[in-house]
């Protein structure tokens, strides 16, 4: 989902939903990398038996990452999507199943934000590479270095959509991966893997979700099956509380806010793009060695407990007095519902509920008060009852107005708070004359020593002071500087025509967002039945299944809260049958001309020919509306729509020019289930292809762990004792396959058949996590409450015994409050001339010189490290000091519990969520 | 014109309930009036004379391509689409007696990104009705005390003015100039620059200081101009005002007129009628730019932006950057004291050599 700040927004609500994965690093061992076991226990104290993933998830950041250069070329991809699902893999350890699903054709309704999505990043792209083309150029004939340009095609990142060659192959390569480590990888040895590729329609995580549900409906089901779902997007919340299985944990790497990034053109750390100079590559280390990433930059991952989120959930929304009988599971439904109007990938989000403005919080109290009148809950099974929800909407409309004028209000003390702040700053500064650093004027009595700080280095810092005056003996400072005319804001804000906050906003924004007059109430009512429609599409996509691949939501924006009055007469049905587009048709549909590489030739002319019936689909630019924001990418993107009828007769002329292969690549797939020959299903496929049978075959469940649904020979099958030839090659073949893979289908139902959305008989509740209510009360021998933190409840805290804090207190810094000049401090001045400060290695540069002095000091090698310094600083001549033997320092219960300790500590400073930090994009 | 369309409609019950099926569900009345009539217009170019139209689902290409460009004019001209340049043609020039009299103003994402901001440049049909500057400016003394001699060499012939007509022929050769950048170019239809150029210069202080003297004149004259027309006001002839004052100060105003889609940094405009830029220029000095559907309402807008301007508290010249041909070049520019980082719109003419 579209909501970057949800996640932000529920992190922050629910902390304890949040739990941070420990990663086994693989080892190694003279040279060579020993992989981790995963057939070992979880380190993180729990055993998952089924791991989705999301792929789009994936094959983005591996492809295109932002944190470090990009890979040359389309096998070095695969090989990273591999990479990461092996980690992925070994963190979580699935037990049972592993299931991959990739973005296959979407519902009509997404291709609104497909498409606009590919516009830009089209856009971005071409721009992108003139912009380095540009500063390469410019750096070049300045004499400045770069790296020679690798020939490589720029990677349009557009061809992450179903039907093009770049899917194709993906598919190809997951297979031969599934086959490797099926094979050969000891933790893999047990699993069923599903593949869904890009020729299956539906979106990844909807698949997956399709799977569950259909799963959970067959009575062999377990009920107490551990998902565990990878994904970034935050609809996967959503989609996992809508199952309604009680074991459901996301992971998803965590974001940290403002990681340095690669400049793309020199590949240096430091600079971005615009600022690069191509100056040659600092050497890291003294041999360099520390080239390469920085340590601690590699994307961690973490977890989101869904049964936790339950339970904070049961606490805000159990009621007591209801004229119903409450249900939990029924609420947790209109939750999820309520969320979709403050945003999904489907319908623009009401321009009065603004996640940052706490607009989930506004709803569930507007749904818990409301609720005593509604008589029942908004939603069931994924069906809404619009007159309830029109209850809700209308007391939403009732404070829309005060809404508006408060988010301005709000602005407003936002920007004088940032000016006063800008001005009292200018004013905080002293005049030029007063000495700063240890000299500045110090006022007597405040801070926490009472005796004035020796003055350390004085020539050093006077030699700082003279020089700063020979740099302030500019014009500035003599004339004083020049003050700039009040009010210049360095940039102008956007004008806002519609000004929600004063009267007549509603006229306005019809006005001015749809372009039709206030009196135009047919207008206003169809796009409130469009909306209304489309909630009712997304809560069944959500929890049945897409209902119609055909509809969508026609407008660039949303009604208003208050407009949704009558709404029950406005939604029958949806129809039915509807047919997802092939492929090829859904690219043409969401590409724009510029990636019409990815399509035949004759497919690709309609989307630029001046006698195109549907050139319409395909400007070169379009108009962005800010609709409030700041950047370009935050806009609403006025794309014009699609008109499925005319682009399907268009296409009609071209179908006979596809060539075999592309047909291949137009036509829908289906899944595939691999399986190693330690799986008990393996024998049981392997006899269906020995004995040629064409009949689907249901899986017997006994084999299988429940798992249900129709296996079918496959043509193109991996088969045991077959070669299955490399599609990379720096990867080897595999010669000797055990691995055998079948179609697969889901579980089919009849024809309307209602999933249900309760919690299975049989399901056992997790133990809690939250701190009960009533635990002061109950008795509890006293006991505090003790938080729990990971999966584990009865994880043993880590705590240092005696000897550990006496190494510490002897390491770190004496007086902790004490301030102290820091790291360099000690150093002697440039060109000083005692002695005494010098070591006898003094032939190291300065910079190298600081710490080991201090080591030597001390007299002891195998120190802990000093916590105050970041590990990855360069201590030039013995990094290996840096690490202490665990058998070695001591307080061993410590050293040894530190590996996954250290891991910790980015997490908790992560905690600081900055303003922005989910802003980036997908 | 519509009434036109509506009498028509209503002689022909069949095609109105055939064009009733054409219309998409969600078009706003206003959307399908305009996009009805360019259907009618084009009907029987694409989809031959005959008595009944085709059926909307029976895919008839000719239809369908009709369709698609009455998409592609109303995507145009009421969502702020731009369609490669033979399409927009098409579409414009099928388009090309239907009225429209209140298009949406939108920003499209180039404009957006590459940071050309519509404010360097008014079109006619905006800002008209708009209070200029509060700050009357009736500070004499201020200007009085900031003035310096005259300098001599501000005499009015150094300054020569291409007539419009002559500028078109000369635009082009200078445009191959200087992305060929071969001097010899210097000779042919470009005579009205060959007269003051010796060689192309960039503009240097001196350059400004000889031309702020003559602009603080030139400000005092319009302020007294004003005064005597009664103020400035919605109705006066900006043209005429500022041109009457440059003529007093013996200097001349140059006037270059550029077709809008000629210049590819400037946000196109949505109607295709005002399609004129108009730049105004005085002792080589930029003053302000316009569009219109005429040269004489470019060149109206144009002025009236120059006489807003010298309703500020005072003028300067500054030498600034500007784009010209996709270049970035020094300019001479008359500003508001006070504007910071002013968004200029491209020269039309290479301010180095008219200097």
């Amino acid at each position: 989902m579209g909501v970057p700040a949800f996640f932000r927004w529920l992190s922050r609500k629910y902390p304890s939903i949040v739990v941070h994965a420990v990663e086994e690093k693989p080892k190694e061992c003279n040279g060579i990398k020993i992989p981790v076991d995963t057939s070992k226990p979880n380190p993180n104290d729990v055993e998952f038996d089924n791991l989705y993933l999301d792929m789009n998830g994936i094959i983005h950041p591996c492809t295109h990452p932002e944190d470090k250069p990009a890979p040359k070329n389309e096998d070095e991809m695969m090989v990273a999507i591999f990479e990461y699902i092996d980690r992925l893999f070994n963190i979580v350890r699935p037990r049972r199943l592993l299931y991959m699903a990739i973005d296959g054709v979407a519902p009509r309704a997404k291709m609104n934000q497909q498409r606009s999505r590919r516009f830009r990043a089209s856009k971005e792209g071409v721009e992108l590479a003139d912009e380095k083309s540009r500063i390469r150029e410019e750096i070049m004939s300045k004499g400045g270095y770069l790296p020679p340009e690798q020939i490589k095609e720029r990677f349009d990142s557009n061809c992450i959509t179903p039907g093009t060659e770049f899917m194709d192959n993906l598919a190809r390569c997951l297979r031969y991966y599934v086959a490797d480590r099926l094979n050969n990888d000891p933790g893999w040895k047990n699993i069923t893997v599903i593949l869904s590729d890009a020729s299956v329609p539906g979106e990844g995580e909807h698949k997956i979700m399709d799977y569950i549900r259909r799963q959970r409906a067959q009575p062999h089901h377990d009920p107490n099956t551990h998902h565990c779902l990878c994904g970034a997007d935050a609809d996967l919340i959503m989609l996992g509380l809508a199952t309604h299985e009680l074991n459901f944990t996301i992971i998803r790497e965590e974001f940290k806010p403002n990681q340095p990034k690669p400049c793309s053109l020199c590949g240096q750390i430091g600079h971005e793009l615009k600022d690069c100079q191509g100056m040659p590559r600092e050497k890291k280390g003294e041999h360099d060695e520390f080239a390469g990433t920085p340590p601690g930059s590699e994307q961690e991952f973490i977890f989101i407990r869904l049964n936790v989120l339950r339970e904070y959930l049961e606490k805000e929304l159990t009621m007591s007095s209801l004229p119903f009988p409450f249900d939990f599971e029924r609420s947790i439904d209109d939750w999820v519902f309520m969320c979709f109007f403050v945003g999904n990938d489907f319908l623009p989000h009401l321009p009065s509920l603004e996640i940052r403005e706490g607009a989930i919080d506004r709803l569930v109290n507007i749904y818990k008060n409301v609720v005593h009148k509604t008589g029942g809950y908004l939603t069931e099974n994924g069906f809404v009852n619009l007159e309830r929800v029109q209850m809700i909407m209308l007391s939403v409309g009732e404070v829309e107005d005060s809404i508006f004028k408060k988010r301005k209000e709000d602005d407003e003390n936002f920007k004088r708070r940032q000016k006063d702040k800008k001005k009292r700053m200018k004013a905080e500064r002293n005049p030029t004359f007063i000495p700063t650093g240890q000299f500045a004027p110090r006022a007597l009595g405040r801070g926490n020593s009472s005796i004035p700080e020796a003055v350390n280095n004085p020539r050093q810092a006077a030699y700082e002071m003279r020089k700063q005056n020979l740099n302030s003996n500019d014009k500035e400072t003599l004339s004083g500087t020049k003050r700039k005319a009040s009010d210049s804001d360095s940039e102008p804000e956007p004008e806002d025509n519609i000004r929600l906050w004063e009267s007549g906003w509603k006229q306005r924004y019809y006005k001015n967002k749809f372009d039709v007059e206030s009196t135009d109430e047919v207008f206003r009512r169809k796009v409130v039945q469009s909306y209304v429609e489309g909630l009712c599409w997304v809560l069944r996509y959500y929890y049945q299944g897409c209902a119609s691949w055909k509809w969508f939501f026609p407008f660039h924006y949303a009604p208003f809260a208050s407009d949704f009055e009558n709404i029950a007469e406005l939604f029958k049905e949806f129809e039915t049958n509807t047919q997802p587009f092939k492929p090829l048709e859904q690219l043409m549909g969401v590409f724009p001309a510029a990636s019409g590489n990815f399509l035949p030739l004759t497919w690709r002319r309609l989307m630029s020919d001046p006698e195109s019936s549907i050139i319409d689909f395909y400007p070169d630019d379009f108009a962005i509306d800010l609709n409030g924001k700041k950047y370009a990418w935050q806009g609403v993107a006025l794309l014009p729509f699609v008109d499925e009828r005319r682009l399907r007769a268009a296409l009609e002329e071209v179908y006979p020019d596809l060539t075999p292969d592309e047909i291949r690549r137009n036509s829908l797939g289906g899944d595939h289930l691999f399986v190693g020959k330690h799986h008990p299903l393996h024998d049981f496929i392997h006899e269906l292809y020995r004995s040629g049978c064409k009949e689907p075959t249901d899986i017997p469940p006994e084999l299988c762990h429940g798992i249900q649904g129709k296996m079918d020979t496959d043509d193109g099958a991996i088969l045991p004792d077959i070669t299955v030839e490399s599609p990379v090659p720096m990867l080897r073949s595999l010669t000797q396959n055990s691995t055998i893979s079948i179609k697969f289908k889901d579980p089919q139902y009849e024809d309307g058949y209602i999933f249900k959305a309760v919690v299975l008989p049989g399901a056992k509740k997790p133990s809690i996590t939250l701190k009960p209510g009533d635990w002061e009360r109950t008795n509890n021998n006293g006991r505090p409450w003790r938080p729990r933190l990971g999966f584990n409840a009865d994880r043993k805290p880590v705590h240092l015994e005696q000897s550990a804090f006496r190494t510490l207190g002897h390491a770190l810094p004496q007086a902790r409050g004490h301030q102290r000049d820091g790291l360099y401090s000690n150093a002697p001045p440039p060109g000083a001339y005692n002695p005494a400060y010098r070591m006898p290695n003094s032939h190291q540069p300065p910079l190298f010189n600081v710490l080991p002095i201090q080591r030597m000091q001390n007299a002891w090698p195998a120190r802990p490290p000093l916590f105050s310094q970041p590990p990855q600083r360069p201590f030039g001549h013995n990094p290996i000091q840096l690490y202490p033997n665990p058998g070695h320092g001591g307080p061993s219960n410590y050293y040894q519990r530190r590996g996954s300790d250290w891991n910790r500590q980015p997490y908790n400073q992560g905690r600081n969520y900055k303003s922005g930090r989910y802003n980036n994009r997908k | 014109m519509e009434d036109e369309v509506c009498e028509f409609l209503k002689q022909n019950r069949e095609t109105a309930e055939w064009l009733e099926s054409i219309r998409g569900d969600c078009e706003s009345d206003k959307l399908w009036k305009h996009r009805r009539e360019f259907i009618l217009r084009n009907l029987t170019d694409f989809c031959g004379p005959g008595q009944t139209p085709p059926a909307l689902l029976s895919n008839h290409r000719g239809l369908d391509r009709l369709l698609a460009y009455s998409m592609v004019w109303t995507n145009h001209v009421f969502t702020g689409c731009r369609y490669p340049p033979p399409v927009m043609e098409k579409a414009l020039k099928m388009a090309e007696n239907i009225k429209i009299t209140d298009a949406p103003v939108h920003t499209t994402r180039d404009e957006l990104v590459s940071k050309v901001k519509k404010s360097g440049i008014t079109s006619s049909n905006e800002g008209l009705n708009e209070v200029p500057s509060k700050r009357r400016s009736t500070d004499v003394s201020r200007t009085a005390a900031a003035r310096t001699n005259l300098s001599e060499g501000l005499n009015s012939s150094a300054n020569v003015g291409c007539t419009a007509d002559q500028y078109r022929e000369g635009q082009r050769t200078e445009t191959s100039f200087y992305s060929s950048a071969v001097p010899q170019h210097w000779s042919g239809s470009n005579e009205c620059h060959q007269k003051m150029v010796d060689a192309p210069r960039r503009p240097t202080d001196e350059d400004v200081k000889e031309r702020q003297s003559f602009f603080n004149k030139l400000y005092k004259r319009v302020a007294w101009k004003l005064v005597s027309v009664g103020g400035f006001n919605p109705n006066l002839d900006y043209t005429e005002v500022l041109g009457d004052c440059i003529k007093t100060l013996k200097s001349t105003l140059d006037i270059t007129f550029v077709p809008l889609k000629e210049l590819a940094e400037l946000p196109q405009n949505k109607t295709s009628q005002e399609n004129i830029v108009c730049e105004l220029r005085c002792q080589a000095v930029y003053i302000g730019m316009g569009c219109g559907k005429t040269k004489a309402s470019a060149q109206a807008v144009a002025s009236r932006e120059a006489i807003k301007l010298f309703q500020k508290k005072k003028v300067v010249v500054k030498i600034c950057k500007r784009k010209y041909s996709g270049h970035d070049v020094e300019d001479l520019v008359l500003l508001d004291e006070e504007s910071h980082a002013p968004h200029l719109p491209p020269a039309l003419k290479n301010p180095q050599d008219l200097l």
